[in-house]
Order: structure tokens, then C-alpha cells, then sequence
């Protein structure tokens, strides 16, 4: 081949614009993808955001698209999510993470915070600092990155691929969902024919351990898991779209263990589990079920001899699955409860249980109760175990069985060998134990530890008075920490005291226990009053009993009267000077009175968050803002000043 | 002073500004791997910032120095296979000079953050017209001294030029998307297919051309010995022409584009195996007997070493562009190892060889230190071998943990640090090695040291022969 001067300059141009042709204005002109729901118009702020981004280069590190290969960043791109980009910043190397859905992921602050000083928010990144930039060039940044990826995000999480995008529940067989609009039968029958009964039984089977029985995520598998299970109680689940709730449950959650159920369960299967969720923890109101009487497949008498032994077991089974919404003390108070309807019921009043017998409580306890939120436990306990079950509750709560006698003091409690000279482990903390023993121990041990908390009066065994650790003699110190751990742990027999070891962790009861040992043991006194005038922490100085008061609040120091009577008075006395009846032979021994100069703001600041190292609890856990204002001015008058004057 | 009509003036205007550059260009690019390992190492200077300076990095090395340095080769070779002067000398020179204004405001412009952020075609659109300027005056000086040959018959050197200063304008107009300023860039995901068409063809149709033409000239005149095959030429122009002009998708093998674009642009990274196969045997037939030399020669060391890098570029290049490899290298440091051995070992290496050869010959002198330009052979070699290990390193790092352990990204970053620290150790004396290279080229000039045997110094000016 002869190389002429010709033939090189229109050999050339030949064959590369024939190239050019097939491999680049081919498919820019074929190429047209519609525009997908991340692609938005940006406004002035964020087009000037993302000019700064790009000029000063941030696309060198970050990509901005996600590839089927990767991990936990999202749906995979597609070309319509480009639609309003000029130029394409796309990216070609990973240095930081890809920002495609970094829109809401973090506030607007937490970005404009990041730019400037990155290893003070990611303590391994290293991405340069922009602190260099104007304030305003920083916003604008964070105003880009804020809206980058589906605006939805807040509430949706991530859309489903176009696969799952639009399906919808098939109908629910001969009924209709009850909604308010229209109050259908509640009883078992229109329950099992719209499929929630199937629904009950997977979720238990299957979703239970680790969403738990209450569908908060909190199930006991949730603690080991690095990212939390979801919470059906909150956005974005009460609103989600059916396509999204049946993309999820089919296909798993990227970056979690949530597995892919298509696997396993058929799409109807797949979704009654979705309707079960849906109903008894997304959106739930108000039902009054229709239960019938215990069908003939149920009509037994419990074979189970009344023994110490049985009733522990019983005990054990309702710390770990019942007592998240029953409470321990079965008044319906779990800490979990919020959110379920119908509530769960009080065995307190025991006159509604008075004509029950084994198989009024069997029967529940193993198909569950037709739409609410109650475990089929049948699916996971023996009959046995069931009826364990039964057994605890007449005998402790219900009391229509009579328990066997109480074992002494000594055999009352495991204390194996291994717990004698188990010790306080020194990451245990004070504080912490004493804002659990609020929440978990003081409605049956009472706040001031005497055994007068309301909720554990009608027991048939009284809840412990504390108090009388101090009587131990401190010699005893050896096992003493190893001893209120067990008892913690496994349960008081022959009384309702929770086997806490089912529900906390081993850290959280040693916070507990260095709690109940240092105030009741050797005391934590606090005999001369904190308060020096004028000593209000900044956060409280300003605050302003108008944000509180509107037309449905109003601060009243005679709402704050019985509020005072059951979390005060026990230790601080009806009159303010100390001395109340909890303070009766504690080792902690009486608060100081209270001075007569406490600021407003004061008052308020110690209700709530507690006084450090000593027995006075931050009752935020428990009482709402407008609560501890009740409080506060109750407390205020009562040393002789006006409240708010 | 000046005078711009001295022959070959505008070559050597065109090497010594790059020279300067070089400085510059590869001093950026160690400040960067800094921050890799210490991200605070230039805190609160605005230009130094990690996104900013990589793209005045990017465009030093790629236009300042690696173009101008091979324009100036050009300038220089050309009249040699024509057996004419340049046509123009004082276009040459107001070429490199216009060339140099305005990298001089591009690059200052991206250090103050003024840039279109489309990779390699990061230049602001006023600097993207001086620049198609430039590389259309070289196109007409070029082809006219072409044109008015002596030497009836082509050369392969100048088959690669006549077509390089033929593609790149077209290549640079049609990948800045130049009818759309001030962007320069479409709306939408279509505007990667001309990023990448571009940003990969700088290197396929603009330094790999543009440099195998200097090879090509470079071994068979330090050899004395003529090209092995003009059949196996043949195979590598054509097959480079054809394909590498399709690749640039292998770039977006994960983004979203049309599928079976991507695949035709699998098969033509494959399928230029072809012409670097051709390109490899014909060198390395014309080397035999020859490799005693390397002793001897400087610029055929380097020249070398840039064929040897050539070929270790495209067959890597060949295979991260299979679907299976690119799954792990893509969105790694293994991506920018990869540039830096076509850029710095290929690219870099034959233009200092180039430059080691013409310098002398236009100035009538020898280099002034060869034992400076030997010693700096090896920090070049050292230098280079654990700069580019550590980019591998990191790469393959990155790319399993992210696909086969499915790490985030911030996780593996601590892991990264001593493959980070590694490169800079290599860059430092690479950095080194140019910093002897750019002192080595001077001194060459400022003092002229005398030629001792005159037969090994070829003549410096065209004789001229009327054409007509």
C-alpha cells in the first residue's frame, strides 16, 4: 500500500468518522431515556451549588452514580436521573463516598460543618477542609447536596426498581379492610378471611424477632445487628406506598439483614404479611375486638402442676415476649405499649378475670387475639411452655390460682457459684442506673425504693422495700454485688419481680445495680441544699413558661399537686422540708428543704434533668414538659413564693 | 534579540517552555499525593485544594508539557523526513507562544476554580478557542512543509503526524462540545459519551500518534538502522485509527448509556492488540543487534523505555476494559496508575529521550551531563516502579473490598494510607529525575559544550533543494 499524502489525510478522516459516527452521534441520537423521579430543575442557590462543586472539583473524588455491584448505595442509576445536568459529572474514581442519594441524609448544618472541618464529623475521611470558602458558597453547596437524589427520600427511603414500581395490594379475599369509614365485624371471622390471621402467623414466624411484638425493631435479635430494624410505628412506614412495603419485603433491604422473602414466601403470602404490618402497627385506630368463646379445640384445663418451678418458667417466657407491652407488673404499661390499638388490658382489675379459667388464657395466649396486635404464640412455645404461661399470670396477677408457698429468703433467687464474687464492673454508671430504676423498678419499688410504687400494690407478694439493704452488714460487700445482680437477673420466685436477664442487658442491670447499692447501701446524702441563686445552666436560663402555656396547656400548680404527691413527696414530704415518709431508715436519708429563693427556671431545670450523683431523678423519661412545669409551680408555692412572680 | 525566523527556533521555543512546565506540572502532582496521606497538608489555600489542583495538574502535564514538548519534536522532525525548512518559522513561534498565554490563564483559571469539570477537557471555553488556534496554525505549518517536500516519499513518522494534527482538532472541537459554550457540555447523561470519546482519545489519537512518530524516527536513526516492516506500519496506523477512535465508552461500562455501546467499546480496547502487537515486533525487530546501544545512547534509553511502557499500557488497557476486570478496577486509584504509566513511563519517557536527541543537534553542542542524564535514568526507573505500586496497591485494595467484602468506602481508607504513602515516595524522586532532566536540558543550552566527535552529532539544518 502506497501512503500518499491524499490517501493519509482522507484514509483518516474516513475512518475516523466512521468510528464517530457508530460510537459516539449513533447513540447520543438514539439515546434519549426519560426523566426518572431523582431529576429535578435546580433553583438559582443550587445551580450555583453545584457550580461551585464542580469548579472547585469535588467530582474528582465523589461519583455520582451507582453501579449494580454496589454495596448499600442505593438503586442503581439510570440515565433519566441526568435529565437537567450540564455538564455531566458522573465521576471516574471512588476517593469518597458516592453522593447519587446524599440528599436529607444529613442536615443542611452537618454539611456546611463537614466542609469546612471533614475529620471533626468523619473522623477517617480525607477530604480536604474548605474553610477557605464564604459562608454563603458553603450553603449553596450544602444547598445542591440536600436536594441530590430522590426529594422523596425523607419519607420514602429509596423507590422501587421499575420491577416492583406501581404494584398494588391485591384484594383482601371476601371482606374489606374495617376502616374508620367502615366499621366491619372485628371478630375472627372477617379477621381470618381478609388474611391477617395468615399474616399474624408469618410475622411471628418470621419478622417477630427481630421487629419485635411490638413492631418497634426493638425484637431481641435487634440488639446484635448493626442497623436497627425498621420501627413500623414512624414515618416513613405509616405512610408507605404498598409497592414500596412489597419491593421490600421481596427483595430485602440493601445494607441490612433484612432478607429477601421471595425466597421463602409466595407473593399472597408475601402480602398478608404486609397487611398484618400494616394494620396492627403502621396505621392502626381504635378496634373493640369481637373474640366469641374458646372454640372446643381449646376446652382444656391446664396439666401442669402449680410448683415454684413451672411459675419461674412462666415468668421467664413473660419477661422476654410479654412484658414489652404488658409491663411487669401486667397493668397494660409495657415500655413498648405506645402506639398499640387496641391497648393492652390491665390484669390488675381482677374482677374482669374473675370467671376465666386455663382455657380463656390458653386459648389467647396461643392464636393471639382477632385484630390486635397479639402474638399467635403457638407458632413458637410448646404447649407446655404455654401453659406455664397461664399458670404465672393466675398466680401472680390474675390471682385466681393459689400460688404454692414462697421459699425462704436464700432459695428465693438463683445465685450460681460464678456470680459470689462477681463485681460492679467500674463502666457501670450511677446516673444511668438511676434514670432506669425511674423508668423499669419505681412503679412497683416506688421512687423513694419503699415498695410503694402504685403499680405493684395489688400483687399478691409486695414489691421489696430497699430500704432494708442498709440493715446488711458492709462486710457482706464481698457477694452483695454478685447477689442483687442474680436476683436482678433471674427474678424473685414465688413474686412478679422480672427475670430481667431475659430483656436487659448485662451492662444496663449493673447500672441498675450500682444504683440500688450506693443510695440504699451506703447513701448518697444530700443534706445542704444545691441551689445557689442565680445558678441556672445557660440552656435553662431562657427558657420561658409562655412556649408551654397555650390554649390547650396552661401551667397550674394544682395539676402539679398529684403529680407532686406520687413522684415527690415521698422523699422531699407534702410540705417541702424534707423528711417524707420514703426517707424512713434509707441509708440516702432526707433531702435538704427547700430554700425559699429558687428561681422559676431552677425548679424546672432539676425536675427534669435530676440532680447528678444523688437519689434526685431527671424526670424527663417520665413526665412531659408541660408535666414538669405543673410540678415546678406546685413546688414553688409551696415555698411560700408565686409562681411566675 | 529575538528573532523569530531562526531556523528551528520554534521547536526549541516549544521543548524549553515544556521543560518549565514539566517543573510546574509534576510539582503539582506530588503536593496532591500529599494531601492523599495528609489531607490538612495545605489547609486553608484555596489553590492548593485537592479538587483544584488536580485538574491544573491534569492540564499542565497533558498541554503544557507533554503537548508542546511533542509539537516542538514535530517541528523538528518534520523538516527532516520533508528535506525542507518548516514552512513557516514564525508561525511555529507565534504558535508557541499563543500556546503558552493561554495555559497560562487556563491553568491559573482551574487554580482559582474556574473550570468546566469535564475530565480532561477542563479548559474554560475562551481557553478552548485559543487552543483549537493553535492546533490549527501547527496543522497548517505542518501540512504545508508537507506539502512542499523534497523527499518524495512518506515516511511512517509522517503518516502518525499528518494524521495526528488532522484528528486532534476535530477530536478537541467535537469533545469540548465547542458549539455550546459557556459550558461546553450537553444536557444530560449523553454528554459522558463525548467526555469519554474525548478524554480517552487525548491519549489514542494525540500523545500515542503524535509519540510513535517520534519512535518511529527516533530508533532507526540511533541505530542506524533502517524500520524492520513497512507492512507491520501499515497494520499499527490503520489499526490504531480504526480502533482506537471507538473506546471512550469503556469508561462508562456501569454508567447508564446503551448497552451495546459499551460492548463495541470492549471490542475495540480489544481489538487494539492488534496494532500494538504490529507496533511491538516492528520495534523490537529493528532493535535486534542493537541493544548494545542502550549503553551508549541516551535517548535511545529512554525512547526505549517508552515503547517498553507503550506496550505494558495498552495491553493493561486492553484487559480493564473486560467487564469482569473493570468491575474491580473501576472508581480505584488502579484507574489513575493506569494514566500515569501511559502519561508519565510512555509519554513522558519518549519526550525526554526526544528531547536528549534534538536539543544538542539544534544548538550544535552535546548534552551537557550524559552520566546526569544516566543517574536520572535510574530515579526515573526507581521512582516510577513504586509510584505506580502503590497506585495498583490501592486500586486492588479499594475495588475487592468495595465489590467481593462490600465495604463503604470511608471504611477502606485507613487501609490505603502506607500504598498513599508509597507513591509519595515515588513521586519524590521522580519529581527528582525531572528536576535533573529540566537542569540537564538548560545547562545543555547555556553552555554548549563543545561536540568532540563531530560524526556522532547529525547536521542540524535542512539542506534545501528547490523543489521545483
Amino acid at each position: 500500500m502506497k501512503m500518499t499524502f491524499r490517501v493519509i489525510v482522507f484514509g483518516g478522516l474516513a475512518v475516523f468518522l466512521a468510528v464517530v459516527a457508530v460510537a459516539v452521534f449513533t447513540p447520543v441520537a438514539l439515546w434519549k431515556p426519560p426523566q426518572t423521579v431523582v431529576a429535578h430543575e435546580y433553583t438559582a442557590e443550587q445551580a450555583r451549588g453545584r457550580e461551585l462543586f464542580y469548579s472547585n472539583g469535588c467530582n474528582y473524588c465523589h461519583t455520582q452514580y451507582v453501579r449494580e455491584v454496589d454495596n448499600g448505595m442505593g438503586p442503581v442509576s439510570e440515565g433519566g436521573d441526568y435529565t437537567f445536568d450540564n455538564p455531566m459529572i458522573l465521576g471516574s474514581e471512588r476517593t469518597g463516598p458516592d453522593l447519587s442519594y446524599i440528599g436529607r441524609k444529613r442536615s443542611m448544618s452537618w454539611e456546611i460543618e463537614h466542609l469546612k472541618e471533614p475529620r471533626q464529623y468523619s473522623p477517617m475521611s480525607i477530604m480536604p477542609s474548605f474553610s477557605f470558602m464564604p459562608e454563603t458558597d458553603l450553603r449553596a453547596i450544602g444547598e445542591y447536596l440536600y436536594a441530590l437524589g430522590d426529594r422523596n427520600a425523607a419519607e420514602w427511603m429509596v423507590l422501587p426498581p421499575a420491577s416492583y414500581a406501581g404494584t398494588s395490594s391485591p384484594s383482601m379475599g371476601e371482606s374489606t379492610l374495617p376502616t374508620g369509614a367502615n366499621p366491619a365485624p372485628q371478630g375472627w371471622d372477617t379477621f381470618k378471611s381478609s388474611g391477617l390471621y395468615e399474616g399474624k402467623l408469618i410475622y411471628v414466624s418470621r419478622c417477630l424477632t427481630c421487629h419485635g411484638c411490638a413492631g418497634n425493631g426493638l425484637g431481641h435479635y435487634a440488639g446484635t445487628l448493626i442497623v436497627t430494624p425498621a420501627n413500623f410505628k414512624v414515618d416513613p412506614f405509616r405512610t408507605m406506598p404498598d409497592a414500596q412495603w412489597y419491593w421490600h419485603v421481596s427483595e430485602g433491604v440493601q445494607g441490612t439483614v433484612m432478607p429477601p422473602w421471595k425466597e421463602s414466601l409466595t407473593e399472597s403470602q408475601r402480602w398478608k404479611v404486609i397487611h398484618y404490618v400494616q394494620q396492627m402497627y403502621a396505621s392502626t385506630w381504635e378496634r373493640d375486638p369481637d373474640e366469641g368463646d374458646v372454640p372446643a379445640a381449646y376446652k382444656k384445663t391446664s396439666p401442669l402442676k402449680v410448683t415454684l418451678a413451672n411459675i419461674d418458667a412462666g415468668k421467664r417466657l413473660w419477661t422476654r415476649e410479654c412484658l414489652a407491652c404488658h409491663g411487669d407488673a401486667a397493668t397494660g404499661e409495657g415500655p413498648y405499649r405506645v402506639g398499640i390499638e387496641p391497648v393492652p388490658p390491665d390484669f390488675s382489675v381482677r374482677a374482669n378475670y374473675a370467671d376465666w379459667a386455663d382455657d380463656a388464657y390458653f386459648w389467647r395466649i396461643s392464636e393471639g387475639v382477632p385484630w390486635t396486635a397479639m402474638p399467635a404464640w403457638k407458632v413458637s412455645y410448646t404447649e407446655e411452655e404455654r401453659f406455664q404461661l397461664v399458670l404465672y399470670i393466675r398466680t401472680m396477677f390474675t390471682q385466681t390460682v393459689t400460688p404454692p408457698t414462697r421459699p425462704a429468703e436464700a432459695a428465693s433467687f438463683d445465685f450460681p457459684k460464678m456470680m459470689h464474687s462477681m463485681r460492679i464492673p467500674a463502666s457501670a454508671d450511677y446516673n444511668t442506673g438511676r434514670q432506669m430504676f425511674l423508668e423499669r423498678c419505681a412503679h412497683c419499688h416506688g421512687v423513694a425504693g419503699d415498695g410503694t410504687g402504685p403499680a405493684g400494690q395489688y400483687l399478691g407478694t409486695k414489691p421489696a422495700d430497699l430500704r432494708k439493704t442498709a440493715s446488711r452488714t458492709s462486710g457482706d460487700t464481698s457477694t452483695i454485688e454478685g447477689e442483687y445482680q442474680s436476683k436482678l437477673s433471674f427474678g424473685i420466685k414465688g413474686s412478679a419481680m422480672p427475670a430481667w436477664g431475659e430483656f436487659l442487658p448485662q451492662s444496663e442491670r449493673w447500672n441498675d445495680v450500682k444504683f440500688v447499692l450506693e443510695s440504699f447501701l451506703n447513701g448518697k446524702k444530700v443534706t445542704t441544699s444545691q441551689h445557689t441563686p442565680g445558678a441556672v445552666p445557660t440552656e435553662y436560663v431562657r427558657t420561658d413558661t409562655g412556649i408551654f402555656q397555650s390554649e390547650i396547656a396552661t401551667i397550674d400548680p394544682a395539676a402539679g399537686k398529684p403529680l407532686y404527691e406520687r413522684y415527690c413527696s415521698p422523699c422531699h414530704a407534702a410540705d417541702g422540708k424534707g423528711h417524707g415518709p420514703g426517707t424512713m431508715g434509707s441509708a440516702s436519708g432526707s433531702p435538704a428543704a427547700f430554700p425559699a429563693d429558687m428561681e422559676d427556671q431552677y425548679v424546672f431545670y432539676r425536675v427534669r434533668a435530676g440532680v447528678p450523683d444523688s437519689m434526685m431523678y431527671g424526670f424527663e423519661p417520665v413526665l412531659s414538659e408541660t408535666d414538669i412545669w405543673n410540678v415546678t409551680a406546685y413546688t414553688v408555692e409551696l415555698t411560700g413564693r408565686k409562681f411566675g412572680g | 534579540m529575538l528573532d523569530w525566523k531562526r531556523e528551528n527556533s520554534a521547536s526549541a521555543n516549544f521543548m524549553l517552555s515544556a521543560a518549565v512546565w514539566l517543573m510546574i506540572g509534576v510539582t503539582f502532582g506530588l503536593i496532591l499525593a500529599v494531601e492523599f496521606v495528609f489531607p490538612d497538608f495545605a489547609k486553608g489555600v484555596p489553590w492548593l485544594v485537592f479538587g483544584r489542583l488536580r485538574q491544573a495538574h491534569v492540564n499542565t502535564v497533558l498541554f503544557a508539557w507533554l503537548s508542546g514538548a511533542m509539537m516542538g519534536l514535530w517541528l523538528y522532525i518534520v523538516p527532516r523526513l520533508t528535506g525542507r525548512k518548516i514552512w513557516s518559522e514564525l508561525l511555529g513561534n507565534i504558535s508557541a507562544l499563543a500556546w503558552n498565554v493561554s495555559l497560562v490563564i487556563g491553568i491559573v483559571g482551574l487554580l482559582g476554580a474556574h473550570s468546566q469539570s469535564r475530565e480532561y477537557a477542563e479548559l474554560t471555553f475562551a481557553v478552548d478557542v485559543a487552543v483549537m488556534v493553535v492546533l490549527l496554525l501547527n496543522l497548517v505549518n505542518i501540512w504545508m512543509t508537507v506539502k512542499n517536500r523534497v523527499e518524495p516519499k512518506l515516511y511512517v513518522s509522517l503518516w502518525y503526524i499528518i494524521g495526528t494534527v488532522m484528528w486532534f482538532p476535530l477530536l478537541y472541537f467535537i469533545g469540548n462540545v465547542m458549539w455550546a459554550p459557556p459550558t461546553g457540555a450537553l444536557t444530560g447523561v449523553n454528554d459522558t459519551i463525548f467526555n469519554w470519546f474525548y478524554g480517552h482519545n487525548v491519549l489514542g489519537l494525540w500523545f500515542t500518534t503524535g509519540l510513535l512518530a517520534v519512535v518511529y524516527y527516533i530508533i532507526p536513526r540511533e541505530t542506524q538502522t533502517p524500520l524492520y516492516s513497512h507492512f507491520l506500519s501499515l497494520i499499527a496506523f490503520w489499526g490504531i485509527a480504526f480502533f482506537y477512535t471507538g473506546v471512550g465508552a469503556h469508561h462508562l461500562l456501569w454508567a447508564p448509556i446503551p448497552y451495546w455501546l459499551k460492548t463495541v467499546a470492549v471490542a475495540e480496547s480489544f481489538g487494539m492488540v492488534i496494532p500494538v502487537m504490529a507496533f511491538m515486533f516492528n520495534i523490537l525487530l529493528t532493535m535486534r543487534g542493537n541493544w548494545g546501544k542502550l549503553r551508549v545512547s541516551v535517548p535511545l534509553l529512554y525512547v526505549i523505555t517508552g515503547w517498553a511502557a507503550y506496550i505494558l499500557v495498552s495491553f493493561q488497557g486492553s484487559h480493564q476494559a473486560i467487564r469482569g476486570i473493570n468491575e474491580l478496577t473501576h472508581f480505584t486509584q488502579y484507574v489513575p496508575g493506569h494514566a500515569h504509566l501511559a502519561l508519565l513511563f510512555f509519554s513522558s519517557s519518549v519526550i525526554m529521550g526526544g528531547i536528549y536527541y534534538i536539543i544538542p543537534r539544534i544548538y550544535e553542542c552535546e548534552i551537557w551531563s550524559k552520566r546526569m542524564a544516566r543517574a536520572q535514568y535510574a530515579f526515573h526507573l526507581i521512582g516510577f516502579s513504586a509510584f505506580f505500586t502503590g497506585f495498583l496497591l490501592t486500586g486492588i485494595t479499594q475495588g475487592t473490598s468495595w465489590v467481593h467484602a462490600g465495604l463503604p468506602i470511608w471504611t477502606v481508607l485507613p487501609g490505603l494510607r502506607p500504598f498513599m504513602a508509597l507513591r509519595v515516595i515515588g513521586g519524590v524522586l521522580l519529581v527528582t529525575g525531572f528536576v535533573m532532566f529540566a537542569v540537564n536540558v538548560f545547562a545543555t543550552v547555556r553552555v554548549r559544550r563543545h561536540v568532540e566527535a563531530p560524526g556522532e552529532v547529525m547536521p542540524h539544518l535542512v539542506a534545501e533543494v528547490d523543489a521545483s
